[in-house]
């Protein structure tokens, strides 16, 4: 260890994760310049040595394509505004509460995996499911829920908010207590509204975590699969799905096509990994300078 | 010092354990293993491969059989991925048809000819059968495994008569809207239920010499896309979405959502219904003009190292023996590729038995003769592919 020291000095623990981060941003930067390679319509497995930006030209003025990324961005968009919001909410109310057991219990979501987490919404919120049962108990007349695979996503966007919401308020309760316990008992003390409080101490002290967790669920529901595919409609089709259905397809020439969807997916994720890194650094800056 | 040296012995013990588990991957024990990379979405398949074929082969061959389950659309990337890498491959068999097979011969993906080495080919197949798959030579390069022919199921409790074309059929979505739907045309289900239409509207005949062009293909199947979009508004959800997988249009029969439900298993009613999975008044039906038949085959990867092995396994699943095993109706209910002239008499015997349903569950299938005098030839395979597209440029996102 004290050779580890010696060698690194202050970043000590970057030196020891550096191994491991070699590893993984070597395998990342093949994938990545493959998939852009395949994407010019270089496969020499299938006879193809085309490299060129067709693909690519090609996809921009696919309507099915562009009706697929507005569609990811929109549902994507509309998820992370609820987990946002209803996150917050949840992260505050278990800050004021210490429950141990709701502690735990708000975590299940996060720990089911989306398929497992959408077959649980499936069998509760189909047509005739579990909450239709619940309803017809209840004596409230309904044909059916028509909840699911609805164009404009509201099946995609309730799996998204059920794991989503979690995640957000479990990234954001350590950071909130903390400003909580920290500085709310002293504001109230010098006569300030619980308004004042949350809009002017709490939500600016908090508001860059809050935005670097947001990215992080943006960026997986724009680009998620299973969401999409088990609860979303067959037209418009995510991103994801499209892409899965250019894959799909027998004629394994359209892997081009595939492979050039996925390096336009692999941008916008970098752009907004670029934003992400953006927010961290001037997190820190505000940091280190308070 | 004593210390050191122990760990010293461990450790090269867990280092020679490690390399002798990775030399001995692909042997259980002294037998070698052959994976078959195949479709899992159904049990019945699933535990006949198990339960039935895999004991019967290490039994006869001495091989381990393993199946792995996976879409024919995944495993064929997987073998062109693996081709490209020129790596050796864990994939031995391929249970394969139609545009897979001639996708994966255009890239030269399989290895063969081998059927000439299957001595069960000659001795008890129907060897018609082995010739083409969806209208292409399969020059030896895979062997039948099993017959399929399209069909599609009712709940007889809920509707009277089922609409056996496509007039009927619009009729009754009109008097029933929301009750009907199919898969999207990418799903295997749903290509053979357009085919199903197509021939109805269009006809087998002014569709098999059509050439693999899309604007020739799609002039020729104009009046079923049209008659797709004037039903659409009648659909499940009023056409605004369609299952993504025949998997899901079964979970919408099954829930009692919609009132029929295809296959490309001609006798699945009965298992399901004896499975207490789908409602007991479901029968089998098929259309007035026919339904698409096919042949379902067993093929070897050009990547395999254990090619040898894979057509053992191969001409074990020919046998008279297996063939039987996996028509029974209790088992996978598949049709068997025997050539019945060539079969023993107490072969005969012991298929006719496998073939005659229980009583109780009589009425769910159809009967051979029945299905027998409504098979459609399939359309070739490049054909299918360019249908399928038109059907989601026209129909899905037209």
């Amino acid at each position: 260890m004290d050779r580890v020291k010696k060698l690194f000095g202050k970043g000590q623990a970057a030196g020891l994760l550096l191994p491991a981060l070699f590893l993984v941003a070597v395998i990342s930067a093949f994938v990545i310049l493959n998939t852009f390679r395949e994407g010019l319509g270089y496969l020499p497995e299938l006879s193809m040595y085309a490299l060129d930006l067709s693909n690519y030209a090609d996809l921009f003025e696919n309507s099915v394509f562009l009706h697929s990324l507005a569609y990811s961005f929109y549902v994507a968009f509309v998820s992370t505004a609820l987990c946002f919001s209803l996150g917050l909410l949840l992260a505050y109310l278990l800050c004021r509460v210490k429950s141990s057991a709701l502690q735990v219990l708000f975590q299940l979501p996060i720990v089911l995996s989306y398929i497992a987490a959408g077959l649980l919404l499936y069998t509760t919120l189909s047509d005739h499911g579990l909450l239709y049962h619940l309803l017809t108990l209840l004596r409230i007349e309904t044909d059916g829920l028509n909840i699911l695979f609805r164009p404009s996503g509201v099946g995609v966007i309730v799996l998204n908010c059920f794991k989503g919401v979690p995640f957000l308020a479990m990234s954001m309760i350590p950071v909130l207590s903390r400003v909580l316990d920290r500085y709310s008992a002293a504001a109230m003390n010098l006569g300030a509204s619980g308004r004042q409080i949350g809009l002017r101490i709490i939500f600016p002290l908090i508001r860059r975590s809050a935005f670097t967790s947001a990215l992080v669920l943006f960026n997986y529901q724009m680009f998620a699969f299973e969401s999409y595919y088990y609860l979303g409609s067959s037209t418009p089709v995510s991103l994801g799905v499209f892409a899965y259905q250019s894959y799909q397809t027998s004629d394994l020439r359209n892997r081009a096509v595939c492979m050039a969807i996925n390096a336009v997916m692999i941008g916008i994720a970098l752009i907004t990994s670029l934003l992400y890194v953006w927010a961290m650094r001037k997190d820190t800056v505000t940091n280190d300078a308070s | 010092m004593n210390k050191k040296i122990t760990r010293v012995i461990s450790l090269i013990l867990v280092c020679a354990l490690f390399v002798l588990s990775l030399i001995g991957c692909r042997k259980s024990g002294s037998s070698e293993i052959v994976t078959i990379y195949g479709w899992g979405g159904d049990e019945r398949t699933n535990a006949y491969i198990d339960d039935v074929l895999a004991p019967y082969v290490l039994e006869t061959t001495g091989i381990t059989l393993r199946r792995v389950p996976m879409d024919a659309v995944d495993f064929m990337a997987k073998l062109a991925n693996e081709t490209q890498a020129g790596v050796e491959s864990d994939m031995d068999l391929l249970w394969i048809n139609g545009e897979n097979f001639y996708s994966a011969m255009q890239n030269k993906l399989l290895y063969g000819p081998f059927t000439d080495q299957l001595e069960n080919l000659s001795a008890y197949i129907d060897t018609d059968s082995a010739a083409t798959d969806f209208g292409y030579s399969t020059e030896g390069y895979e062997a039948p495994w099993g017959k399929a022919q399209f069909v599609l199921f009712y709940d007889s409790d809920k509707v009277t008569t089922p609409p056996t074309n496509a007039e009927a059929l619009k009729e009754f979505v009109k008097e029933n809207p929301g009750t009907f739907t199919y898969p999207i045309a990418s799903d295997f289900t749903a290509s053979a239920f357009i085919r199903t239409l197509l021939y109805d509207i269009v006809g087998y005949d002014n569709l098999k010499d059509l050439n693999a062009d899309y604007d020739e293909v799609k002039s020729a199947i104009q009046p079923a896309m049209d008659y797709l979009n004037e039903i659409e508004p009648y659909l499940w959800k009023e056409g605004t979405t369609h299952p993504n997988s025949s998997t899901q249009l079964e979970s919408l029969y099954q829930d009692g959502e919609i009132l029929f439900s295809m296959d490309y298993s001609a006798n699945k009613a009965l298992s399901m219904v004896s499975g207490g999975l789908w409602p007991s008044g479901t029968k089998t039906f098929v259309w007035d003009s026919g339904t698409p038949f096919n042949t379902h085959f067993l093929a070897i990867a050009g990547t395999s190292t254990h090619k040898e092995a894979a057509i053992k396994v191969i001409n074990a699943a020919l046998s008279p023996e297996m063939q039987i095993a996996k028509a029974k109706l209790d088992s996978w209910a598949d049709l068997p590729v025997l050539d019945y002239n060539k079969l023993s008499d107490a072969d005969k015997t012991t298929l006719d038995k496998a073939l005659t349903p229980a009583v109780e569950y009589a009425s769910s299938i159809l009967t051979y003769a029945e299905l027998d005098s409504h098979k459609q030839p399939e359309l070739r395979a490049d054909l299918v592919d360019i249908i399928e597209q038109i059907w989601m440029d026209a129909v899905l996102n037209g």
